[in-house]
């Protein structure tokens, strides 16, 4: 009876611990830009400031970028960008909540592996459900985890007028960089 | 027994549960600065808040038309015109150096316009922004006729423009300043004219859409001034296109120029001597490959 007491103690308690001792994969200078590409013109955005969080238990994870971390080549454009198109004094960052799917059937290795993404992400105050693919491997005691994808604008209610439509896709290149220490 | 085990297994899940973007999202207050009080370096005359960006080369061209009070004679003073126009660069975020010409008087003039504090929120809360505006004319008409016995010394030519730009940018909409302002001429030509200058200027912007604002300013005089003066006044609008800013103002003040729109406005709405003007810029980026953008 004793040691039967004991076994689920036991069970017990390398459960508590198995849920607190979790995996977590933390960073805060990971690296988002973007592309738009019109006959009259190229413009890029890169942001340096963005946090990720990766659950290695759950395949669970978390973006979160400052809007204002985006810079321009050109200052005019940033303005522009903040002001009148991403709002940024309203809507100040954007977020992705999501998981990588089938993260049980996943073994991480130094060799890229496609992976496919769901989750929400939220710009400009919008929140759209996203299905994107990924990659995602080891170096060292990091994980890399790479995307690119395409936003539309108007899914985000993001208005471009017409003197500057031709200057600005309407099908905005994302891409995504980060490198996950150990937390 | 089974109790215990649903309880802590229960406890253990809630645990599981917490929110992995809480880890992200309690980061390092920063400090966060308010930016675009203005779209343009002017309000309509007045200075603005705003200085050219970093490494941004900024053309400004003011023109200024003849009085609006002929009316279609002279196409509401269209066929005349002042101008000023200069050069800025801003070197850094706080600090811009420029060069300007104005056709009035013939005026070349140098100025340094910089940030004292700026506006922000986050880890340091600063309700406003100051700046210094500090300008050195000098007048390069020929020798005055007004007083041809005065000996023509250079010094006879200059004259000083400093003002504090003291504003803060409401919420997205309302940006407001005052402007205290001392303009020393060191030549004057009449006993009851004085050397120096002091007034105070008021000036504003409020954004009706993301690329259109409704613009005003405004400037009295502190101490007396000649019977014939005139508190100077403009109002206009910005209009953002891609690469310009466009305003287009009416003023009872004919030069785009501090010394001439602040002590020299000489219109009136009441016999309709009033002026249209137009201040246009473009800003021409010089940044070279940098590391921390594009």
């Amino acid at each position: 009876m004793m040691s039967n007491h004991k076994n689920i103690l036991i069970i017990l308690f390398t459960l508590l611990s198995f849920s607190f001792a979790k995996e977590r994969y933390i960073t805060r200078e990971g690296v988002i830009s973007f592309f738009s590409s019109t006959p009259l013109e190229d413009i890029k955005a890169i942001n340096k400031q963005v946090s990720c969080v990766l659950d290695k238990g759950t395949g669970e994870f978390a973006f979160q970028l400052p809007i204002k971390g985006f810079t321009f080549k050109n200052a005019l454009m940033q303005e522009h960008f903040n002001e009148s198109y991403l709002e940024s004094d309203i809507y100040p960052k954007s977020v992705f909540k999501g998981k990588i799917l089938d993260w049980n059937t996943i073994q991480l290795s130094e060799n890229p592996t496609e992976v496919i993404i769901e989750g929400e992400l939220t710009i400009h105050g919008i929140k759209q459900k996203i299905k994107e693919p990924g990659k995602i491997w080891l170096s060292s005691k990091s994980i890399i985890g790479e995307s690119n994808f395409n936003v539309k604008l108007v899914d985000y209610n993001i208005k471009v007028p017409k003197v500057v439509r031709s200057n600005i896709a309407e099908v905005i290149n994302v891409d995504v960089s980060v490198q996950l220490n150990p937390r | 027994m089974k109790m215990l085990f649903l309880i802590v297994f229960s406890f253990s899940f809630v645990f599981a549960q917490d929110d992995l973007f809480d880890l992200i999202n309690d980061e390092p207050k920063e400090v966060d600065y308010v930016e675009y009080a203005f779209k343009g370096t002017r309000v309509a005359n007045a200075q603005s808040l705003e200085i050219p960006k970093p490494k941004v080369l900024q053309f400004m061209i003011q023109h200024r038309f003849g009085s609006i009070e002929n009316g279609f004679y002279d196409l509401f003073g269209t066929d005349y015109a002042i101008i000023r126009y200069d050069f800025s660069y801003g070197f850094n975020d706080v600090f811009a150096l420029g060069l300007g010409r104005s056709s009035f008087d013939k005026i070349y003039d140098i100025f340094l316009k910089t940030k004292l504090l700026r506006q922000s929120k986050g880890a340091r809360n600063m309700p406003v922004s100051v700046l210094l505006y500090s300008d050195l004319g000098i007048k390069t008409g020929r020798k005055s006729e007004e007083a041809p016995a005065l000996k023509d010394n250079f010094s006879n030519r200059l004259l000083y423009i400093n003002q504090l730009i003291i504003g803060r940018k409401f919420n997205r909409n309302l940006s407001l300043e005052l402007l205290p302002t001392f303009i020393h001429k060191n030549l004057v030509f009449r006993e009851e004219e004085k050397h120096q200058l002091f007034s105070l200027g008021f000036a504003g912007r409020y954004k009706i859409t993301s690329r259109f604002s409704i613009n005003g300013d405004y400037f009295i005089p502190i101490g007396s001034r000649e019977e014939n003066f005139k508190n100077s006044f403009a109002i206009g609008f910005d209009y953002e296109t891609g690469g310009h800013v466009f305003q287009v103002m009416i003023s009872n003040a004919q030069g785009p120029y501090e010394l001439t729109f602040i002590e020299n406005a000489n219109g009136d709405i009441s016999d309709s001597r009033l002026y249209l003007g137009f201040n246009i810029s473009r800003a021409f980026s010089l940044k070279g490959k940098d590391s921390n953008s594009w």
